[in-house]
């Protein structure tokens, strides 16, 4: 056939002549007042068929058009031709040669190019003289409708002959290949002006309908309509479109007076193929991208129909209420995993509010039919019940359809496997927990009474949730001067998820992730080492020496929230988008499904994972792009993946954009951390390696003998999983898999290129270079992803048969696998074990966690700051007589909320509010009260809006100095000197209303722009939420579309 | 005719392609090229790791920004208000006539005399009480300002507003009484001094028939706790003293203490005077008799640390120097030091240094050594350290002079050596200054002799040789009543650092045995560098 000879063009003349030349000579009758009309266009898959099928009917139509809507039509502008074709005619007198009289058939082909719809390219094919005189009815097929019975015109003419007053005779629709699965049996309507066919598509054909005779509306396709009544009706009407005139044709032929009958016997295959997308808009096959949803189209259709039914007074009620069942399906679609239709259904209100004029054009064509017809198709409007009915069927088979049975046999293997990965899980859980107890055992007490957690980077925090929101979602930071313009700090939106886990307290949320994320870390690469190995023991030790990294990067030691945020989401975004492509192994005999869901969810934790360090965007973008050419299918999916990321990050990178030239994009390497010269070093161009050297001593320190060894152990591991990672590039069996995973590691290793030449801010008066930690993460999660792979992806057949099984074990990739797997598992845990050994030596020397030995200031000055939101207290501190730090403090603590990258730029820059203004006002007032008491001082500080300071206890000189400075000074009163510090008010202003400036702030708060992103980060927010939400078990396994 | 079932195109999910990539169907040609595929696009990126972890040669670029703001947050931060203490003349605290006439004290021709200058670039100063009322302005004068002519009855306060803190510039103010009769013959002098949050005497014996006042006055508006702790010379340990040590000075107030009720029978003190809510003033009175015989009067000067050791780094600053002694004076030195240490003290003179005694000092007690009577020409004591590093040392003397049978003593505390330093003299008062220089090179000195008026009078240029001191009479500075030192006027190379101080004499004692120094104050700027930077942390610090 066409398909199996590709070196001949397919026209439809060839086809045409093929069909012509294998029509069967038997005798059959020709029916003179019959001309069937097929439209056709560029696909030809199924034309073939169907004109075999009208070609061995029974009775033959007199004249067979064929409307050539294909693009070759329109661009050829080729003439009309006609094909004769002549069938001996059965019952009727012979010739005189004893020969069987023939009749002959015209087959006419008429260029159609200008049809917009099937019902157009109908009306212009018999308008061009085509048919005959004798002719009363048309036969109308689409090119992939095919009778499937011989006797199908047959029928159809004797349901006209029985049906007085039909003017159009439905067939029953089944599907192309599947002529048992039923697609419908006539059209009902709602209430709701909408189409319901009242059987369940797909279901299985047991003449369950054939009693169905008088209906709202038929699918065109395979029906037989009077000619006079297509001629009185003009044809169809084009507006509706392919998929919606059918309905509108059959309503006019009510309204003027005509019956619609279904015909159950007759049975036309249909196969759809603009609806179900294997065809574009244009008539072209599709077959490179997978289907294209036909959705939209068919919602137009829906509307149109809806829309041309009600009077102009009711439209705009109608249109109200369309817009919320919009969001309604909105809603659904999502949480049905279909995003396409989601947007389409949300879209289509408004659509439709752009075509009110012709809706309402359509609706005058109706009026000019008598109203008084309308009463006639009342009976055909289906009732609550019989809608909710037919809605419960749909579901219960769509139900039984999704469900993937599987033997008894292997459900109890998979029970088991289930089974034993629970059990490892648990083990790695335990040990995850262990690890955190462990390092922060003195901590506890002060955790669980919700103190917060600081360490040398971590600022403390004591803001209260709805402080956190306003400060994460607001383009206003407090951290220069009394407040600037300057983009919220990305990590505040991850603070503000993980509060809602802790009820809005912020510290305690700190601390708890702080305490569950060697765990998570550990769960989260277990789930990703899942997706190229089957392998438990593989995947455990993978994920201990995951959950040990931070260790040795010193991520537990400096409690450094935003990467070990990044060490928890980052394998789990991977692991998501794996399984969103359906590119992962599974345990035979399943099958691996791309799954929207899963998309979402890689969305959602990779926006943790931006959010956290937004210079991740970097290797992001590397990645996606690599990935978008080795992933085959779903590029929409991989590119809708980082749209929360973007939009979560929006106010920093329109910060970038507009301050691009004064050097404000560096905010992007930038984090919620303390920029440390010692950690992260001045900016140089310096290789990676030599800067994680530098990294790794001063988060271990000068070691013993001991550690020397546990560092070679931990060396070794790390050397040889790199090699397994090297080997697995050139392990043919997971080619596509491990160059992913590489390319993680190499957009990590140029993220360590550029990092480290990057500064990001002031650690007293050096500049510090970006963190290589995150792209450290990066590259260990390539390359232990990349070695997990070495060893193959199946770890077990599953198999009925004892031979499979035997040859599956003595497969060669088997018998490597077998050998090096807990090899590499041992090795792993090995340097697993000794990196624990390296942190917990070291842990007490370089540990920096700390919890705040009270709640900051004392209770008095909390309430102070409780009283407004303007409310400030300077914060100072000194314990040397020649530095002081100050803090504008708006909590209790520091503030870790008032972390700001865009300010911590912009001072290093000196090109926001440091050099001048108020920041340069609060360093001059805290080194005059250092040096002496000062009146002017105290006034000035008054005078922004101060309403106290507060100076924490501490037994050093210029502590003792510097607060008998301040409390000297006129304009002072100390209302609390004890353990937790010295604080003094500010008399002379007037306590409870005193508050600094907040004009920028409130501008800020009600600015446009912000409320645009609020809304845009909800909806978004929420739409991968309600796509990421799982469904019932029935519908876990995916259709793989 | 059959036609070949025509199959919906089911497309392959990315699962199967993965799992069966370039399976068997696939032509050598076509193996050959995913092959070559494979190869080239992993060696890629393996290349690519690799020059993102080695590559640090290729592109030496790296971000050189920052610095600016962090110039920005270092202060220059000077002390521009000048406030000092000026405290009342010594007299008796308790005058009540009773019992015989005879045998009741009496404060006799007690005089007493104040003069306040400031000079250099000053805006204006005034002399307040310690309750606040202003009670004068300083008039200003051709050069400096100036306002003699005051008694010294109550405690004043003398408050400076300076234009520029320069070196140079600043406020001198001297207070004296002195008696020639009744129970407190001799004179009393002292300076004014700063407020500090805590501040260190080193005091006179405790013993029967010596007198021991601290004064602790407190002008602000919040009334402070002040603590008094207090070291002797019979044991290492701190003392537990008979009194409470506690005081509470009311704000704009003035509060005693009886230090000799509090430590009695002590050969020497060593008092530390500490405020907790605001810098307080004080100063030590003492008087002492034996019998009915008055045996002096004087201030205690706050002793300031000295760092002494051979590392220091000007050798000007690594001696304790007490300028003011004078022939026939019989000088007793006390010291006191947290630490052990070995001492050498030398006299020195207008022919040079000459050794007094060495002592070890042993740490947490005051040590007392007598010096005996002060040789010819030696106008100066210098407490030295051979050790490199030293511990911190407080450093007193009192040189005592007698009449004829009536004795009066001054009391000397050593003072840092700075280049600019002053000193005012009291109206009915005379001086002759000291010049002391410790230091191994010589120092060039300026004098600047003032009027009353505040007009320059005459200056004169000394030159000091190292390890000396010199006398330099203030009449022979015209008709000086205050006097400016500067050292190393013309930028000679070393360290310029002179030690002044004054021995005053009242003009009206006759006979009486009189004596007192006053040291110079220090007119070198309070300026320091400060850093100020912003951090989170400062609530957990």
């Amino acid at each position: 056939m066409n398909e199996k000879n590709p070196k001949s063009p397919v026209t439809l003349r060839s086809v045409l002549a093929e069909s012509v030349a294998a029509v069967a000579r038997t005798p059959r009758q020709v029916n003179a007042g019959v001309a069937a009309v097929i439209t056709v266009e560029s696909d030809l898959a199924y034309l073939p068929r169907t004109l075999d099928a009208v070609l061995s009917q029974t009775v033959l139509p007199a004249v067979l058009i064929i409307a050539d809507s294909s693009s070759n039509a329109a661009e050829k502008g080729s003439a009309a031709y006609t094909e004769r074709l002549s069938v001996p005619v059965r019952g009727a007198a012979r010739n005189n040669d004893r020969r069987p009289v023939e009749l002959p058939i015209e087959i006419c082909v008429v260029p159609t190019p200008h049809a917009t719809s099937f019902g157009d390219a109908v009306g212009a094919a018999i308008s061009g003289g085509t048919l005959r005189s004798t002719t009363s009815l048309l036969w109308l097929l689409h090119d992939d409708s095919r009778p499937v019975s011989e006797h199908s015109l047959e029928m159809l003419l004797e349901a006209d002959r029985n049906s007085p007053g039909a003017k159009l005779i439905g067939a029953k629709q089944v599907e192309w290949d599947d002529t048992s699965a039923l697609q419908n049996v006539g059209y009902y309507i709602t209430g709701n002006h909408q189409r319901a066919n009242l059987s369940v598509d797909g279901e299985e054909d047991q003449d369950q309908y054939n009693d169905r005779q008088d209906v709202f509306g038929v699918s065109l396709a395979g029906s037989l309509v009077s000619l006079s009544t297509w001629m009185n009706l003009s044809g169809t009407d084009a507006w509706y479109g392919t998929f919606g005139e059918g309905l509108d044709f059959a309503r006019r032929v009510y309204l003027s007076g005509g019956r619609v009958v279904v015909a159950p016997r007759v049975v036309v295959a249909h196969r759809r193929a603009r609806l179900s997308g294997v065809r574009t808009r244009e008539g072209r096959p599709i077959e490179a991208d997978g289907p294209r949803s036909a959705y939209s189209e068919a919602v137009t259709a829906r509307d149109k129909f809806a829309s041309s039914e009600v009077p102009v007074w009711e439209k705009p009620f109608l249109w109200i209420w369309h817009v919320l069942t919009g969001l309604g399906r909105f809603v659904m679609n999502l949480f049905a995993k279909k995003p396409y239709e989601a947007v389409c259904e949300l879209v289509a209100p408004w659509r439709s509010l752009v075509r009110t004029p012709q809706s309402l054009a359509a609706h005058m064509r109706l009026r000019s039919f008598p109203r008084g017809d309308r009463a006639r198709f009342s009976s055909l409007v289906t009732s609550r019940a019989q809608l909710t009915e037919w809605r419960a069927r749909r579901k219960v088979f769509a139900a039984q359809r999704n469900r993937v049975v599987f033997g008894p046999l292997a459900v109890e293997h998979f029970r088991s496997l289930r089974r034993r990965r629970t059990a490892w899980i648990l083990l790695l859980v335990l040990l995850g927990v262990g690890m955190s107890m462990a390092m922060s055992w003195q901590q506890l007490g002060g955790i669980f009474s919700g103190l917060s957690l600081y360490s040398s980077i971590l600022a403390p925090s004591a803001a209260g949730y709805a402080t956190l929101v306003k400060t994460a979602t607001t383009m206003w930071s407090f951290s220069s001067g009394l407040g600037t313009a300057a983009a919220p700090l990305p990590f505040g939106l991850v603070l503000v998820v993980l509060s809602v886990l802790t009820g809005g307290h912020v510290s305690l949320a700190i601390s708890l992730f702080f305490l569950c994320a060697p765990a998570l870390g550990m769960v989260s690469f277990w789930a990703l080492a899942g997706v190229v190995t089957r392998s438990n023991p593989l995947r455990f030790a993978s994920s201990l020496l995951w959950g040990v990294l931070p260790g040795v990067l010193g991520l537990y030691q400096t409690a450094n929230l935003p990467m070990l945020v990044v060490f928890v989401f980052l394998p789990l975004s991977f692991f998501f988008v794996f399984r969103a492509v359906g590119m992962y192994a599974v345990d035979a005999p399943r099958r691996a499904y791309s799954s929207i869901q899963a998309a979402a969810l890689a969305g959602l934790s990779m926006t943790f994972v931006a959010l956290s360090e937004p210079q991740l965007v970097v290797p992001f973008f590397l990645i996606f792009a690599v990935f978008l050419v080795i992933v085959r299918t779903h590029r929409a999916m991989l590119l809708l993946m980082p749209l929360p990321s973007i939009i979560a990050l929006m106010p920093t990178f329109f910060s970038v954009l507009l301050h691009v030239r004064e050097g404000l994009w560096r905010q992007v390497f930038a984090d919620a951390t303390t920029p440390d010269v010692t950690l992260s070093g001045s900016p140089s161009a310096q290789s990676f390696l030599s800067r994680f050297g530098s990294l790794f001593s001063s988060a271990f320190g000068v070691s013993s003998g001991a550690s020397k060894v546990l560092a070679a152990i931990v060396a070794c591991g790390i050397l040889i999983a790199v090699a397994c990672a090297v080997i697995a590039l050139f392990i043919p069996s997971g080619l596509r898999m491990s160059r992913m995973a590489w390319t993680v590691a190499a957009a990590g290793a140029v993220l360590g290129f550029i990092a480290p030449r990057v500064a990001i801010g002031l650690d007293s008066d050096v500049s510090v270079a970006a963190s290589i930690l995150p792209a450290a993460s990066f590259l260990s999660l390539g390359v232990l992803m990349a070695a997990c792979a070495v060893t193959g992806r199946n770890d077990g057949a599953f198999s009925v048969s004892v031979k499979e099984i035997a040859d599956h074990r003595s497969h060669a990739g088997m018998r490597f696998a077998k050998v090096s797997r807990p090899l590499l598992a041992v090795v792993m845990t090995l340097s697993a074990a000794a990196g624990v050994g390296m942190v917990g030596a070291t842990w007490t020397s370089h540990s920096t966690v700390g919890v705040m030995s009270s709640e900051g200031l004392p209770i008095i000055a909390s309430e102070d700051l409780a009283e407004n939101d303007g409310a400030r207290v300077l914060g100072l501190y000194a314990d040397t007589s020649n530095h002081i730090d100050y803090s504008v403090m708006r909590t209790p603590a520091g503030d870790l909320i008032d972390a700001n990258a865009t300010t911590q730029v912009a001072d290093m820059l000196a090109t926001g509010d440091a050099s001048k203004g108020t920041e340069a006002q609060l360093r001059a007032i805290a080194a005059k009260l250092l040096a002496s008491n000062d009146n002017a001082s105290i006034a000035s500080l008054a005078k922004l809006g101060f309403s106290g300071i507060y100076i924490p206890a501490s037994t050093s000189t210029p502590r003792s100095n510097l607060a008998a400075h301040v409390t000297a000074s006129d304009g002072t009163e100390q209302v609390v000197d004890n353990s937790s510090g010295l604080y003094v008010r500010l008399t002379g202003v007037e306590q409870g209303t005193q508050h600094i400036a907040t004009a920028g702030e409130m501008a800020s708060y009600s600015d446009p722009l912000r409320k645009v992103w609020l809304v845009l980060l909800g909806v978004v927010t929420l739409a991968y939420l309600i796509v990421a939400i799982p469904r019932s078990r029935t519908f876990v396994q995916e259709e793989d579309r | 005719m059959k036609r070949t079932q025509e199959t919906r195109t089911t497309k392959k999910t990315n699962a199967q392609k993965a799992a069966s990539p370039s399976a068997a169907t696939v032509t050598p040609g076509r193996r050959a090229a995913l092959w070559g595929v494979s190869v080239v696009s992993g060696l890629a990126v393996v290349a690519l790791t690799a020059f993102g972890l080695v590559g640090s040669g290729v592109l030496p670029v790296k971000d050189s920004v920052g610095g600016e703001a962090a110039a920005a947050a270092t202060q220059r931060v000077s002390q521009t208000l000048l406030t000092d203490y000026c405290p009342s003349r010594v007299g008796l605290s308790d005058q009540e006539a009773y019992g015989d006439s005879q045998f009741s004290v009496s404060q006799g021709n007690l005089s007493s005399a104040s003069r306040f200058a400031a000079v250099g670039s000053v805006y204006g100063s005034t002399v307040n009480s310690v309750a606040g009322t202003k009670l004068a302005d300083l008039v200003s004068g051709d050069d400096s300002l100036a306002l003699g002519g005051q008694k010294a009855e109550e405690s004043t306060i003398f408050n400076s507003t300076l234009l520029s803190a320069d070196a140079g510039t600043g406020a001198v103010g001297t207070v004296a009484s002195w008696a020639s009769k009744g129970d407190v013959q001799g004179i009393a002098a002292t300076a004014c001094s700063s407020a500090q949050l805590t501040s260190h005497f080193v005091v006179p014996q405790t013993t029967t028939g010596t007198t021991n006042t601290l004064v602790v006055a407190n002008t602000s508006d919040k009334p402070t706790s002040v603590d008094v702790a207090l070291r002797g010379t019979t044991t290492n340990k701190a003392l537990a003293a008979s009194t409470s040590t506690a005081i509470t000075v009311g704000a704009h107030g003035e509060k005693t203490f009886d230090l000799s009720a509090a430590a009695p029978n002590q050969k020497g003190l060593f008092v530390t005077v500490s405020s907790k809510v605001v810098p307080v003033f004080s100063t030590v009175k003492v008087t002492a008799a034996e019998g009915l015989t008055s045996k002096g009067v004087d201030y205690v000067p706050q002793a300031q640390a000295q760092r002494l050791g051979s590392s220091e780094a000007s050798s000007a600053t690594a001696s304790a120097v007490l300028a003011g002694v004078s022939e026939h004076q019989n000088v007793t030195l006390r010291l006191y030091s947290a630490a052990d240490q070995t001492l050498s003290v030398t006299w020195l003179g207008s022919k040079g240094e000459r050794n007094a005694t060495n002592a070890s000092v042993e740490a947490g007690k005051v040590t007392a050594l007598d010096l005996g009577s002060v040789p010819s020409n030696a106008t100066a004591l210098a407490v030295t350290s051979k050790e490199a590093s030293a511990g911190v040392v407080y450093v007193s003397a009192t040189a005592t002079t007698s009449g004829n049978g009536q004795q009066d003593f001054s009391v000397l505390s050593s003072q840092q050596a700075v280049q600019h330093s002053g000193l005012t003299v009291p109206d009915g008062v005379s001086a002759s200054l000291v010049l002391a220089n410790p230091s191994d090179t010589d120092q060039k000195v300026t004098l600047e002799g003032m009027d009353g008026n505040g007009a320059v009078a005459k200056t004169v240029v000394k030159t000091i040789a190292a390890h000396s001191a010199l006398r330099v009479t203030m009449s022979s500075l015209g008709n000086a009543r205050t006097a400016v030192m500067t050292a190393d006027s013309d930028g000679t190379s070393g360290s310029h650092a002179v030690t002044l101080g004054a021995q005053m004499s009242a003009d009206a004692m006759g006979s009486t045995a009189q004596a007192s120094v006053v040291e110079a104050t220090s007119l070198m700027p309070q300026t320091a560098e400060v850093s100020a930077t912003r951090s989170l942390m400062v609530s957990v610090e």
